[in-house]
C-alpha cells in the first residue's frame, strides 16, 4: 500500500482509503474516489504537481497534497 | 401527435462539462435571460422552450438552467443554489420536472447527481448526452435497461449534433406523474435515522419536504451555514437527529461518507448491468495530443505561444474596431453639435450621454475577442490543460491555475479580464482574481506613463548605451503592479477570504472541435450582458462625472475656467493639501477626479487645466500624451520658492506609482459590481487600492525628497 503520489506513471491501483479529513475528503469521495475504485496515474506536472488521474471514466487533475492523502494498492504490471 | 398545453417549469441539471449548456441552447435557441440569484454571485439562466418542428408541439415551457454541479450537498455556492431552486426557493415554485444531463462517457459521476435528484422524489428525465462520443471511447450503454432500473425515462441524445431532441422534448412534455418514493439506504443506522427524521417532520412540520433526499440533506448538511429556509420545527428535528448520529462511532463525518459510498455502491451495481466499456483508458486521440500538450517542455511552449496569440488578439487586433467605434461616436457627436445650439442640453447629450455610451461600446471589441478565444479554448478542452500547466506556479502566489488567463488579459484591459474570471470555479479564488485584476497595468495607464516620461525623463541618457530609461521605467511600473497583485492575493487569503483551500479537481475533457455556432452564441451572450447590465452602470457614472465637471456653470468661460469652477474643479482644489505630500497640486487633483472616467483622460484633462488653447490640439484625436506643447505647459508651472518646475522627476514618479496602484476606472468598478452581484466588493476594492496608491506615492515622494533624489 502506498499513497497515490508515490505511484508510477501508467500504473493501475485500487483505492483503499481517503485519509483526507472533512469537506475535502468528502468531496474526493463524491468525485468517485471511493474505497475499491480502480484508478490509474496518467501523468505528473512539472515538479510532480499536479497529478493527472483516471478514475471511473473521468480524467481529473489533483494537487499533490490531496494525492498524498489517497492510499492505494497498486496492481502488479 | 399533439400534447396538451400547460405551463411547465423544467429544470436542467448536470455536471459541469456534461454538455448541459449546449443542450440548454439547443432547446431554447440560445435566447436565455441571464440574471443573478438574489444574494449570491451565481448566474440565473432561464428561457422558453422553442418549437423545433411542426410535429412536436411545445407547450408554454420554461427551462431553468441550473448551475453545473457534481452533487447537491452544497459544498459550493453553485450546488447550494441548485438545491434551493429544486426545493422551491428564489420566488419560484419547485420545477415540475428535472432533466438530468449525464455524460455517458462519465456515467458514474453524472448518475451520482441523478441519484440525488431521485432521492428528492422529483420527476426526473435522464438525458444521456454525448452519445456521439461514446463509440469513440468504447462505451456502450443499454438505455432501456437503465430506465427500467431507475424507473424514469432515459433518452440518449447528442446535444452537439442536436440528435434525440424530439424524443427528449416529447418526454419532457408528458404529463407529470406522481413521483416514485425512494427507499432509504445506507445501512441499518442510516435507514433508521432517515425514517426517524421523516416521522418527526411528518408530525411537526407540514412544509418541508420529507423525501429520503430531503431527510438526508437535513442530516448531512451544515445547517448553520446553509441559506435554505427552514421552519424552526424542521431545524430542531434535524439538529436533534444530527446529535444522535454524532454519538455513533465516527460521528456525522463517517455518516456522510457512508452515504456517499452507499450511493456509489448502488451505481456500481447498476452500471455493471447496463454499461460496457471496451477501453480501460482515455480516448486515444486525446491521449496522443496530451503527450505533447501536457509535456513539461512541449506543453509549456504550446501554452506560451497560445497565450501570446490570445494576448495579441485582445491587445492589438481589437484596435481597429475600437477606432471604428470611436470614430462613429465622434461623427454622431458632431452631428448632434450641428443640430443643437451650444448650451447645457447639447453638452449633456454630447459630453454626458453620448460620451457615456461611447465609453461602454468601446469595450466590446476586447470583450468579444477575449471571449472568442476563451470559449474556443474551453470548448476544445484546452483550458483545463492550461490550468494544469500553470497551477503550480499560480498556487505559489496564492492563485488558481484558471486565473492565469483572466489576469493576463487584464494587462490589456481589466474589464474583459474580470468578466473572464468566471472560469475560476471556486468562489473564493474567483473573488481574489477579480480583486487583484486591476493591479495588472492595463493599456489605459500607458498614456500616463508616456506623459511623465516625455515630460521629465526624455532627456535622460540611455543606460548601458542602449536601454532607454523610458523602457526601464515602464517595465518597473508593470512589475510594481504585479508585486502589488501578489501581495494583495496573499493578504486576502490570510484575512477576509480565509477558508480551506479547495482541492484542485480539474476535469480534463476529451479534446473536441468547437462548434462555431455555440462559440459565437456564447460571445454574443457575454457582450449583451455587458452592454445591458454593466453598461447601464457605466453610463450612469459617466453622466454623473459629466455633471461633476460641468456644474456649477460659468458664463462665457473657456474650458479651463469652466473646469476649475465646477464641482470637480473645487474638489481638485480642496484635496490639494491632501495630495501635496504626494507631490501633486490642484492641476493633478482635477485630473484625478476626471480620470475616474478612464485613466487616459488624465492627459486631455491636464491639457485643459493647463489652459492649452484649441489651436494647439489636433481636433481629431485630442492631445497626445507626449505632445511637446503639453510638456512645456506642465513644466512652465514654476515653484516660486525654487524657481524650478513643480513637476519634477520625483513628482512624475509619484504620479506613475499612484496610477499603477489606484482604481481609477469607473468601468472596472461597474464590472466588478456586476460580476460580484454586490456593491460591497467594488467599494472595498476602490478604498483599498486608492489607499495603497496614496501610501505608496506618499512614500515615494517623501523618501525621495528626504534623500534629495529627482527633485
Amino acid at each position: 500500500m502506498t499513497a497515490l503520489d508515490a505511484m508510477s506513471i501508467g500504473q493501475w491501483a485500487t483505492l483503499v482509503s481517503v485519509q483526507e479529513p472533512g469537506e475535502v475528503g468528502e468531496r474526493l469521495l463524491e468525485m468517485g474516489f471511493c474505497a475499491g475504485t480502480r484508478l490509474r496515474l496518467l501523468r505528473r506536472g512539472l515538479f510532480g504537481d499536479p497529478l493527472l488521474v483516471y478514475v471511473r471514466g473521468t480524467t481529473l487533475s489533483l494537487r499533490r497534497t490531496q494525492a498524498r492523502m489517497l492510499i492505494v494498492r497498486p496492481e502488479k504490471k | 401527435m399533439k400534447h396538451s398545453s400547460k405551463s411547465l417549469r423544467i429544470a436542467l441539471a448536470g455536471n459541469p462539462n456534461s454538455g448541459k449548456t449546449t443542450l440548454f441552447n439547443a432547446l431554447t435557441g440560445s435566447r436565455a435571460r441571464v440574471g443573478n440569484y438574489s444574494g449570491v454571485t451565481v448566474e440565473r439562466r432561464e428561457a422558453a422552450l422553442i418549437a423545433r418542428s411542426p410535429q412536436v408541439a411545445t407547450a408554454e415551457c420554461t427551462i431553468v438552467d441550473l448551475p453545473g454541479c457534481y452533487s447537491l450537498t452544497a459544498r459550493s455556492p453553485e450546488e447550494d443554489v441548485a438545491h434551493r431552486v429544486l426545493i422551491g426557493e428564489f420566488q419560484s415554485p419547485p420545477p415540475d420536472k428535472v432533466v438530468c444531463v449525464v455524460d455517458v462517457t462519465q456515467a458514474a459521476r453524472g448518475l451520482y447527481l441523478a441519484l440525488q435528484l431521485l432521492e428528492l422524489e422529483l420527476p426526473v428525465i435522464i438525458a444521456l448526452n454525448m452519445m456521439d462520443l461514446a463509440p469513440k471511447v468504447g462505451v456502450r450503454i443499454d438505455a432501456q435497461q437503465l430506465a427500467r432500473h431507475l424507473g424514469v425515462p432515459v433518452i440518449p441524445v447528442s446535444a452537439r449534433d442536436e440528435r434525440g431532441m424530439d424524443t427528449l422534448i416529447a418526454a419532457m412534455l408528458q404529463p407529470v406523474e406522481a413521483p416514485r418514493p425512494f427507499a432509504p439506504f445506507g445501512g441499518p443506522l442510516a435507514i433508521q435515522a432517515i425514517q426517524d427524521l421523516h416521522h418527526q417532520l411528518a408530525q411537526n412540520d407540514t412544509h418541508y419536504p420529507r423525501s429520503v433526499g430531503a431527510c438526508l440533506w437535513l442530516l448531512c448538511s451544515h445547517l448553520e451555514t446553509s441559506q435554505v429556509m427552514l421552519s424552526p420545527a424542521a431545524r430542531q428535528a434535524a439538529l436533534r437527529a444530527q446529535q444522535v448520529i454524532e454519538q455513533q462511532p465516527g460521528g456525522l463525518s463517517a455518516f456522510r461518507r457512508g452515504i456517499i459510498e452507499a450511493r456509489y455502491q448502488i451505481l456500481d451495481d447498476l452500471l455493471a448491468d447496463v454499461l460496457e466499456t471496451t477501453h480501460q483508458h482515455v480516448h486515444t486521440w486525446t491521449e496522443r495530443i496530451d503527450r505533447v500538450l501536457l509535456h513539461p517542455i512541449g506543453g509549456m511552449t504550446v501554452f506560451v505561444m497560445t497565450m501570446l496569440v490570445l494576448f495579441q488578439a485582445v491587445f492589438a487586433w481589437s484596435e481597429p474596431f475600437i477606432e471604428l467605434i470611436e470614430n462613429g461616436m465622434r461623427l454622431t457627436a458632431s452631428a448632434v453639435d450641428h443640430f443643437l445650439a451650444p448650451g447645457l442640453v447639447q453638452s449633456l447629450l454630447v459630453n454626458g450621454l453620448l460620451a457615456g455610451i461611447g465609453n461602454v461600446l468601446v469595450f466590446l471589441p476586447q470583450i468579444a475577442l477575449l471571449f472568442l478565444g476563451l470559449t474556443l479554448l474551453e470548448e476544445s478542452g484546452y483550458l483545463s490543460r492550461a490550468a494544469f500547466l500553470t497551477d503550480r506556479m499560480m498556487r505559489r502566489v496564492g492563485l488558481h491555475g484558471k486565473a492565469f488567463i483572466p489576469l493576463m488579459s487584464s494587462f490589456a484591459c481589466a474589464v474583459p479580464g474580470i468578466m473572464a474570471a468566471r472560469t475560476v470555479e471556486s468562489r473564493r479564488d474567483r473573488l481574489v482574481t477579480i480583486f487583484i485584476a486591476p493591479f495588472m497595468s492595463c493599456s489605459a495607464r500607458l498614456p500616463v506613463y508616456v506623459l511623465v516620461i516625455s515630460a521629465v525623463f526624455a532627456a535622460a541618457p540611455p543606460i548601458l548605451g542602449w536601454i532607454s530609461v523610458g523602457g526601464i521605467i515602464i517595465t518597473a511600473m508593470y512589475f510594481l503592479g504585479l508585486v502589488a497583485a501578489i501581495g494583495t492575493a496573499w493578504l486576502l487569503k490570510h484575512s477576509v477570504l480565509k477558508s480551506p483551500v479547495p482541492p484542485l479537481l480539474l476535469d480534463m475533457p476529451v479534446y473536441r472541435l468547437p462548434k462555431l455556432k455555440h462559440v459565437l452564441a456564447r460571445v454574443r451572450e457575454r457582450c449583451k450582458i455587458f452592454v445591458v447590465q454593466t453598461g447601464t452602470t457605466i453610463l450612469a457614472l459617466s453622466v454623473l462625472l459629466w455633471g461633476i465637471l460641468s456644474f456649477p456653470r460659468l458664463d462665457h468661460a473657456t474650458p479651463a475656467q469652466q473646469l476649475e469652477h465646477s464641482l470637480g474643479g473645487r474638489i481638485g482644489h480642496t484635496i490639494e493639501p491632501l495630495i501635496q505630500p504626494l507631490g501633486f497640486d490642484w492641476h493633478i487633483g482635477i485630473g484625478l477626479v476626471a480620470s475616474f472616467a478612464a485613466r487616459e483622460v488624465l492627459v486631455s484633462t491636464l491639457g485643459q487645466v493647463y489652459a492649452l488653447d484649441n489651436s494647439s490640439t489636433d481636433e481629431e484625436s485630442g492631445i497626445a500624451a507626449d505632445s511637446p506643447v503639453l510638456r512645456d505647459a506642465i513644466l512652465s508651472d514654476l515653484d516660486p520658492a525654487t524657481g524650478r518646475p513643480r513637476f519634477t522627476p520625483l513628482v512624475g514618479t509619484s504620479l506613475m506609482v499612484f496610477f499603477v496602484l489606484a482604481l481609477q476606472c469607473m468601468s472596472t468598478f461597474a464590472t466588478v459590481k456586476r460580476e460580484t452581484n454586490s456593491w460591497r466588493w467594488p467599494v472595498l476594492q476602490l478604498i483599498y487600492m486608492n489607499a495603497v496608491a496614496y501610501l505608496a506615492s506618499l512614500a515615494v515622494h517623501q523618501i525621495g525628497t528626504a534623500l534629495g533624489i529627482g527633485t
